[in-house]
């Protein structure tokens, strides 16, 4: 609970340091996703917190209450849903990178098209948000390795 | 896993749904204005850090930018500051009220949905700010002062289609209302089709009220072709401010001349 508060807060922090010029990459959803690889099975406690977070997103920064709830709700729904179908040997850092990749992609498409489609000063902001996330993806990816690798040892 | 799975299913189409159906009934509503108002006071002291760091960034960069350049400007400023205490000789009616004052603001939230509609600045009533108030940007009108708390405001850009603002091209005296078309073009409206102004004629505001001094400069007529509606033209302006590029205001407080 802590982790979620900590990291809302600190993709808040950003976005306010970098209002006016950019948007910054969703860290929260970025590391709801990485947690739901601890238990995929326990969705409530990594949708309703995605909601929760979106919501207040919404509240301070998009003045459109909702979207981003939706958004955050839907994209960790699809990546439960995704994560639990592939096999268990299957699941690697490199394919839980690219879908943290097309998560951050999604809601940052949908974002962009609500506010009539990505054009000029958009495609930029839209580009550095994915680039932005991509140290956070890269240190989720490796986390994640690093648990499935434990749970093989164990196993 | 399949338990799991439509569990999933469940909950995220639900929380989906819920979402969508607050955006549905939130929007424009008073009561999720009053919601995000209360979130951004909620908020305000956890973000200081990052105002604060933006602040020092914007300082460094200015400070960085040279003497050279500072020298420039205030040569710049100097005539400019010539010209309009000859202009004042002319036209006393112009002169703005020697208690007012410029505070300076910054912009601390600029929603996106509302991005060339309305910014919010860090200061309030508790600084001097009213409604109404003009806010500027590098000498040019920028917006004007639409909601006012105690510890923030809210200032409605040019560039939004809410703000009617009067204003007087400067070469004919024509007086025209701007207005903004929601997404970062401004227009000048109500000049009659017999009239015909040219690319680059000087638009400022207009004596109207006191909490709006004239003779605030906001553009020029822009080259484009102007429109005709209604038996008006209407014309493309140039704002003298870049609306994709603010980070502060100085908001005029006081008066004009009694």
């Amino acid at each position: 609970m802590i982790s979620l508060v900590a990291l809302w807060y600190i993709q808040d922090l950003f976005q306010a340091l970098l209002t006016e010029r950019f948007l910054v990459p969703d860290l929260f959803l970025i590391f709801l996703i990485c947690r739901m690889t601890k238990d995929p099975r326990e969705a409530s406690s990594v949708i309703w917190p995605a909601f929760v977070g979106g919501l207040l997103w919404d509240l301070r920064w998009t003045a459109l209450p909702g979207f981003t709830a939706a958004a955050y709700s839907l994209v960790a729904v699809l990546c439960i849903v995704a994560w639990n179908r592939i096999p268990y040997p299957g699941r690697n850092a490199g394919l839980f990178s690219l879908m943290l990749l097309a998560a951050q992609a999604f809601v940052s498409l949908a974002r962009f098209v609500s506010w009539g489609g990505i054009q000029g000063s958009l495609t930029e902001a839209f580009v550095f948000q994915l680039c932005a996330a991509v140290p956070m993806i890269i240190v989720m990816a490796l986390t994640v390795a690093a648990r499935m690798s434990d749970e093989n040892a164990k196993h | 896993m399949l338990k799991g799975v439509t569990s999933a299913w469940l909950h995220g189409l639900a929380a989906t749904f819920i979402g969508l159906l607050f955006l549905a009934v939130s929007f424009g509503s008073p009561v999720a204005d009053r919601a995000a108002e209360l979130t951004a006071v909620i908020l305000e002291y956890p973000e200081r850090p990052a105002l604060w760091t933006r602040r020092l960034a914007s300082e460094s960069v200015a400070w960085i930018g040279g003497v050279r350049k500072l020298r420039e400007r205030v040569r710049s400023l100097e005539l400019e500051n010539a010209r309009l205490r000859a202009t004042l000789l002319e036209r006393p009616e112009r002169a703005i009220s020697p208690a007012s004052d410029l505070v300076q603001a910054w912009i601390d939230t600029r929603p996106p949905a509302l991005w060339w509609n309305e910014v919010r600045i860090d200061r309030g009533s508790s600084d001097g700010i009213r409604e109404g108030m003009p806010a500027l940007r590098e000498g040019f009108l920028a917006g004007r002062v639409s909601r006012v708390f105690p510890g923030h405001s809210w200032v409605d850009l040019l560039t939004s289609t809410r703000l009617l603002v009067p204003v007087v091209v400067e070469e004919t005296r024509d007086l025209g209302v701007l207005t903004g078309d929601g997404r970062g073009g401004i227009r000048l409206l109500y000049i009659p089709e017999e009239k015909e102004l040219r690319p680059g004629m000087r638009i400022s505001t207009a004596l109207v009220s006191d909490i709006l001094p004239a003779g605030l400069p906001v553009g020029k007529v822009s080259d484009l072709v102007p429109a005709i509606e209604d038996g008006f033209r209407v014309y493309p302006v140039l704002p003298g401010v870049d609306f994709s590029v603010m980070d502060s205001f100085l908001i005029l407080t006081g008066g004009r001349k009694p």
